[in-house]
């Protein structure tokens, strides 16, 4: 489980720590206080591996183009590609650090995966677009590489691990699921597929319960060569995509703590598409979900509902939970760490705002 | 800024919310989530108030012992303030009853010893807006001023006698009323079958006063015949009061 996190110029983030984090580590904070960007510096630094994680960091803010000015230098603070970003975290057993930087002077080596002809003109482009240099540890494993884009912007990777043969040590993995998770839906087909065929999926029914009673089953259907999701409510097979935003994000959250045992998964905006009469049953299913899935829960909230929901909750989950509040002062971070109890009686007694 | 004001209870709070709306022109805060954002003393009720970008949170602590507890709690709050300090309470006033001689000598120990706790060393003093500093859980050291006010300013007594010489003090009729509302409660039950506790005594004084002056509103609720009194037109009142005008 992830004990402590520091960022170092990533996004609007110049410098960031949080101790003492617990199974679930609740982020509030006003907008622009980087509570988001928290969550990316760590599926950035344990998805690292992943070539379209760059990608992805920029999908989830919408952004859809190429190029290292749009690629690379989001990521660094202020747009800043010559400060190095560095982002750290420490687990119960290891420490994973993950440093990234400019590097205008590289270019790929001849025994890339590239034919000879593109090479030249890769060379040239990459000339304009500097590459990405990265070394990552995790105790005596180590890489070291670059990550540079060909001229459409796809991103490539060359990298070289301390491992006999160039080994890659797999490590942790999170699982990030942003504001507008709502809608997607495809890769939760092979995760039910997955629970069917383990017999597993009554946990992921009794949550969609939650949100409507009247769901009786969830189902993998294959229709004309797709396979999609279906649930049975009153005895009658609908597409998943008809169903609220609610089912939809509640499914995601529960397949993303079954799938991530003994790993992290980040939520942004959690209480998005959910009404507020959940929160209270949601936060037990969480609850039990990441107890039984040895699986730790890093998620952002605006909502004093759901903050209040986690007060109410079993005594159990509280003491697996904090409350971190990000603030700007002064153009500098601060966090603050609440425990539960500490959190309630500041909410409750001293009126201050947690959100 | 934001300021917070320790009374005792319901009748001094709902007094000081009428002066400072009457008199300093503060304003409710309509918002109720702000509302829900004031401390919460013993009672439960508080009061936030807004004025030039000001609020002042009026907070009942439900008696004089409870004071520092209450005083805890905005300590509390001041220390656990994040770093843009906004929960912060700049300026804190804490108003209690001269119930007796030592009254405001106690009061001040109390507080010095609650300020004591959070390491704040303060030179304080009855009456007069007193500085000193208290660093956060953060690391931030903010400055913070406290004022303690003891009603009545002369003799013992609570904000009851403090209103009821006001009226005194601004009408001869009215004090010679007073002064024989006061002769028959202190007459009127040798036997102390019914006044014995010195802050019923003060109530019983100011409540028989009132029967006469609204009979009409002597059922009704202390703090709604409050209500019916221009308090910002006395004099003492103002006097008393006169460094409330420095919280915003």
């Amino acid at each position: 489980m992830i004990q402590s996190i520091c960022v170092d110029h990533f996004r609007g983030i110049e410098n960031v720590v949080l101790n003492d984090l617990h199974r679930i580590s609740i982020i509030t904070g006003k907008n622009n206080t980087g509570k988001s960007t928290l969550l990316e510096a760590v599926f950035f630094l344990l998805d690292h591996m992943a070539v379209d994680s760059f990608l992805n960091l920029n999908a989830f803010r919408g952004v859809a183009v190429a190029g290292a000015q749009n690629i690379w230098e989001p990521l660094f603070y202020r747009m800043d590609s010559h400060t190095p970003i560095r982002i750290g975290i420490k687990t119960e057993e290891k420490e994973y650090v993950l440093e990234c930087q400019r590097d205008d002077s590289y270019l790929p080596n001849t025994n890339m995966l590239l034919p000879e002809n593109k090479m030249a003109k890769f060379r040239e482009t990459t000339k304009e677009m500097f590459s990405l240099k990265f070394n990552y540890a995790s105790m005596d494993y180590k890489e070291e590489g670059h990550f540079f884009l060909d001229k459409e912007g796809g991103v490539l990777r060359e990298i070289k691990t301390n491992r006999e043969g160039n080994e890659l040590e797999s490590g942790m993995i999170a699982r990030y699921l942003h504001s507008s998770i709502a809608r997607m839906t495809d890769y939760l087909v092979d995760e039910i597929g997955r629970l069917e065929l383990a017999d597993q999926k009554n946990v992921v029914i009794d949550v969609l319960r939650l949100l409507d009673p009247e769901i009786e089953d969830i189902r993998t259907i294959a229709q004309q060569g797709n396979i999609q999701l279906y649930i049975r409510v009153k005895d009658k097979w609908i597409p998943l995509q008809y169903a609220g935003d609610g089912t939809i994000k509640i499914l995601n959250i529960c397949l993303a703590i079954m799938e991530h045992r003994d790993s992290v998964v980040l939520i942004d905006e959690i209480e998005s598409g959910l009404h507020y009469s959940v929160y209270h049953n949601l936060w037990k299913y969480i609850g039990q979900l990441c107890e039984e899935n040895n699986c730790q829960l890093l998620a952002t909230t605006h909502s004093k509902e759901i903050i209040e929901a986690l007060f109410a909750s079993e005594k159990e989950i509280c003491q697996q939970s904090c409350i971190y509040t990000m603030y700007d002062h002064m153009g500098k971070k601060y966090v603050r760490r609440m425990s539960i109890e500490e959190a309630e009686n500041a909410s409750q007694r001293l009126g201050m705002e947690l959100r | 800024m934001k300021s917070v004001l320790i009374c005792e209870g319901q009748t001094d709070a709902t007094l000081l919310q009428y002066y400072l709306r009457k008199a300093l022109q503060w304003n409710d805060v309509k918002d109720r989530q702000k509302q829900n954002h004031a401390i919460k003393s013993g009672t439960g009720s508080s009061r936030l108030l807004e004025k030039n970008g000001n609020e002042l949170t009026i907070t009942a602590s439900g008696g004089s012992s409870k004071i520092p507890e209450t005083m805890r709690l905005v300590l509390e709050r001041i220390r656990a303030a994040s770093a843009s300090l906004e929960e912060i309470y700049d300026r804190i006033v804490i108003i209690t009853d001269r119930d007796d001689k030592l009254a405001e000598t106690n009061m001040i120990c109390q507080i010095k010893s609650c300020l004591a706790e959070v390491n704040a060393a303060i030179d304080l003093r009855g009456q007069q807006w007193c500085s000193c500093s208290i660093e956060t859980k953060l690391g931030f050291t903010v400055p913070i001023e406290v004022l303690v006010l003891v009603i009545p300013y002369e003799g013992e007594g609570a904000i009851e006698t403090f209103l009821l010489n006001a009226i005194a003090a601004a009408s001869p009729y009215d004090k010679q009323i007073i002064d024989e509302c006061v002769r028959l409660v202190e007459n009127v039950d040798p036997e102390k079958r019914y006044l014995v506790k010195r802050r019923d005594i003060v109530k019983a004084k100011y409540d028989v006063y009132f029967s006469i002056r609204t009979p009409v509103n002597q059922f009704a609720e202390r703090q709604k015949m409050l209500y019916d009194i221009p308090w910002e037109q006395y004099d003492k009142i103002n006097d008393g009061f006169q460094q409330l005008a420095e919280l915003g």
